[in-house]
């Protein structure tokens, strides 16, 4: 009898582990989360689901990946066999591990995929290994590749990206105006601030387009032809008649452009503002798009450091600065915001709503902001030292970014100069934010929201709104409601206290309970 | 007869009856809502991650607690022999003991939703998606730890070596995460699939996967099949 019980648990025990090891290559997932962001988003489905021939993917990874990263292959692996799934067939992956022959060493690295060194311990000491981590993907003789997949946060995004790149015809165009200083090769020897200067004041975003789309640039000499979208950089100055004209028929051919405008200029050395002159404002204008002289003040903001004598020392003092907003009010309605983390803007104008054309608003400022308008631009810092300004203003919130489409009048329609003119258009898209420090590397371009609302903003334009769905699909920002510091206080010791208050008066109460019944059976059994 | 049930009632009820069960209780309780609160408004953001960071290391002594007496009691003191003259399978006894752990542990869990409820009404756009997982993920953990613990009061007729050989064992099984550092490469994967931290991670995250709720049920399944042959093998000793 004995003997049986052991062999029961034997048995028992076998099957529990042949179990495990069935369940974790056959295996189903549920996605509880909101966004349902980590099941396959509708975009990928779509880019594997019409494939016309074969995608084989070779995934280089190395055997026995180093603790940290014990988990990336499996995850890789579930992405890829999603994928696969939805791909009827088409989609084929492999998993090869290059150490083991020199020949699939070489065969990695004709693929772009090159080990990357890390150190692991072995025999009781760090040693390096080199490990491999990259898929390359192979369709009608073309290869793509993702070189090291080191975080799989966005791995999606990488992969229906080179999926969709190896499968198109070729990139989209899309051009920045005005052109960019190149990088020059030799940059060493010139000043650290001098290097960037000369870089180019866009350059990370621009990375990131380059991404995506064929970027090219444009001083609007000639027409613009084949581009899906104009990102606009901003201007100072006036442009030329031709570069006008040229702009204006890129409109008139049905052109999108995201606009990155101010229309006040600021300097925070000497604290004036004034507002810019440029023949941009009248063919705005015409068309309908009005930005106002002033500057939106927001007490949800950056702050900028003041150097304050204090004794003999010189300090950097944080002063809270509302002319720098942070951006967290946007419409939730529109793809391309509503789920972009808080976005940074340096010294930002109201958009005029009344329009001819439809106006659709993206971005707001917060309901505690105010405006200071054309002539009383005071930009002064002085006012905002050593002070609470959470008070301050109250009149927002304001709209600071939207897309305006609808019927596009050209500038230049009847005009003698220019016969041959197209007079309108209904298909144009204008995306107008006023502040053209938006994407500069030295303005708001570290700021994740805003590199992920350009993007947005230039996939939405180019019709790639797919991408738009992956990229804003990890875990949104989901911020608690403004409250005073006393409040504060009482909700933590709440927290603190009162599950376990409860607790207590519950043991209490059954305790009193308890009395009572044994008061009854004494007075029943006396 | 559904002895099982009776059991679970019977035990669950004497835990309340003592006062040991709530001093335990509020050490959970403290534990949970001071690393609950204190980061609350630093990190400002509406959702429970900080909360199931630590509950899963305050199980490492408080399910050991609460199961430490559960069977190594009852054969101290002799009573188990007098279980053994019903007509109750050995079977009916480990599942009415785990189902009363099982309860303690729900009205733990079930205190700590003040946090949950402080997230909704200071929150704005939550996901519950996660937190709703997170509360599945802590069951699942609190049947694991608890199946280990009336395993070690299984073992032995001593409470506090019931308390320290549960605790070993949850605590490997937590620590595991932590070490796949020091693990030679070759065994990672083995290691990380044993480790209790890694598969409660996936589902708190607001996903559940089949492999997830395999090892925790299997876990689970494993140290209760454990402690009832153990049990029907000391009858027939």
């Amino acid at each position: 009898m004995k003997k049986n019980i052991w062999t029961n648990t034997i048995i028992f025990v076998a099957i529990i582990i042949f179990l495990n090891l069935v369940s974790i290559s056959m295996f189903t997932r549920i996605d509880f989360t909101k966004g349902k962001i980590y099941a396959l988003a509708k975009s990928s489905k779509e880019s594997v689901r019409n494939l016309e021939d074969r995608l084989v993917v070779k995934a280089y990874f190395s055997q026995n990946l180093p603790g940290e990263y014990a988990d990336t292959r499996r995850l890789v692996q579930d992405k890829l066999a999603d994928y696969q799934a939805y791909s009827k067939g088409k989609l084929r992956y492999e998993f090869i591990d290059p150490a083991s022959e020199d020949e699939l060493k070489q065969e990695a690295q004709q693929n772009g995929i090159f080990p990357a060194s890390m150190r692991v311990i072995e025999n009781d000491k760090f040693e390096v290994r080199e490990v491999y981590m990259g898929l390359v993907f192979h369709h009608q003789g073309k290869k793509e590749s993702i070189p090291l997949i080191q975080d799989t946060r966005g791995l999606e995004y990488d992969i229906t990206k080179t999926i969709k790149k190896i499968t198109s015809a070729g990139l989209k165009k899309i051009a920045l105006f005005p052109v960019q200083p190149e990088q020059p090769q030799q940059m060493q020897g010139y000043p650290q601030q001098q290097q960037q200067q000369m870089q180019g004041d866009y350059t990370s975003i621009r990375q990131m387009i380059s991404d995506n789309y064929e970027l090219s640039q444009t001083d609007l000499d000639e027409p613009l032809l084949d581009v899906e979208a104009l990102i606009f950089t901003g201007v100072e100055d006036s442009l030329a008649n031709e570069q006008l004209y040229n702009l204006d028929q890129y409109i008139m051919n049905g052109g999108k452009i995201v606009m990155f405008q101010d229309r006040i200029t600021a300097d925070l050395q000497t604290q004036t503002a004034e507002p810019l002159r440029s023949n941009l404002f009248n063919l705005l204008e015409h068309y309908g798009i009005k930005i106002k002289t002033n500057l939106v003040a927001d007490t949800e903001c950056g702050q900028i450091n003041i150097q304050q004598q204090r004794g003999f020392f010189r300090m950097n003092t944080p002063v809270s600065y509302p002319f720098l907003p942070l951006v967290n009010n946007v419409n939730k309605e529109n793809m391309m915001v509503k789920n972009v983390e808080q976005m940074q803007m340096v010294f930002v104008s109201e958009i005029d709503t009344v329009s001819t054309l439809n106006y659709e608003p993206l971005l707001y400022s917060s309901a505690k902001s105010g405006l200071v308008s054309f002539p009383q631009l005071d930009i002064g810092v002085q006012k905002f030292m050593n002070k609470d300004i959470t008070g301050m203003y109250n009149e927002g919130p304001f709209n600071i970014g939207g897309i305006f489409t609808g019927n596009f009048i050209s500038y230049f329609a009847g005009s003698e100069d220019y016969p041959d003119a197209i007079p309108a258009t209904t298909d144009a898209e204008i995306i107008v934010i006023p502040d053209s420090e938006f994407i500069k590397d030295s303005g708001g371009a570290g700021m994740k929201g805003n590199s992920e609302f350009a993007l947005n903003a230039v996939d939405y334009l180019a019709s790639e709104s797919t991408l738009i769905e992956i990229r804003s699909r990890e875990v949104e920002y989901k911020p608690l409601k403004e409250i005073s510091s006393g409040a504060k206080k009482f909700i933590r010791w709440i927290n603190i206290l009162l599950p376990s208050i409860l607790l207590i008066l519950v043991g209490i109460l059954r305790y009193q309970k308890e009395l009572q019944r044994r008061k009854y059976l004494g007075e029943l059994y006396e | 007869m559904n002895y099982t049930a009776i059991l679970a009632n019977k035990e669950l009820k004497g835990y309340f009856n003592s006062p040991a069960a709530y001093i335990v209780l509020v050490i959970f309780l403290l534990l949970g809502g001071w690393f609950f609160a204190s980061p609350l408004f630093i990190n400002n953001t509406a959702e429970l991650r900080s909360l199931f960071g630590i509950i899963p290391i305050v199980y490492l002594f408080f399910v050991p607690a609460i199961t430490m007496s559960l069977i190594s009691k009852e054969s101290s003191s002799g009573t188990l022999e007098i279980l053994s003259t019903f007509p109750i399978k050995e079977s009916q006894i480990i599942m009415g003991k785990f189902w009363a752990s099982m309860g303690l542990i729900g009205v733990g869990l079930a205190f700590t939703l003040i946090h949950l409820i402080t997230i909704m009404i200071l929150g704005s756009n939550i996901d519950y998606g996660p937190i709703f997982c997170g509360y599945i993920g802590l069951i699942l953990m609190g049947g694991f730890y608890s199946a280990i613990g009336i395993f070690s009061s299984t073992i032995t007729s001593n409470q506090i070596v019931a308390f320290i050989i549960s605790f070993f064992i949850a605590f490997f099984l937590f620590i595991i995460q932590f070490s796949l550092f020091f693990i030679p490469p070759f065994l990672t994967e083995f290691f990380q699939y044993l480790s209790i931290g890694y598969h409660f991670d996936n589902i708190s995250r607001g996903v559940i996967d089949t492999r997830n709720l395999i090892y925790f049920l299997s876990g689970t399944a494993l140290f209760l099949k454990l402690s009832i042959s153990i049990l029907e093998s000391k009858k027939w000793n």
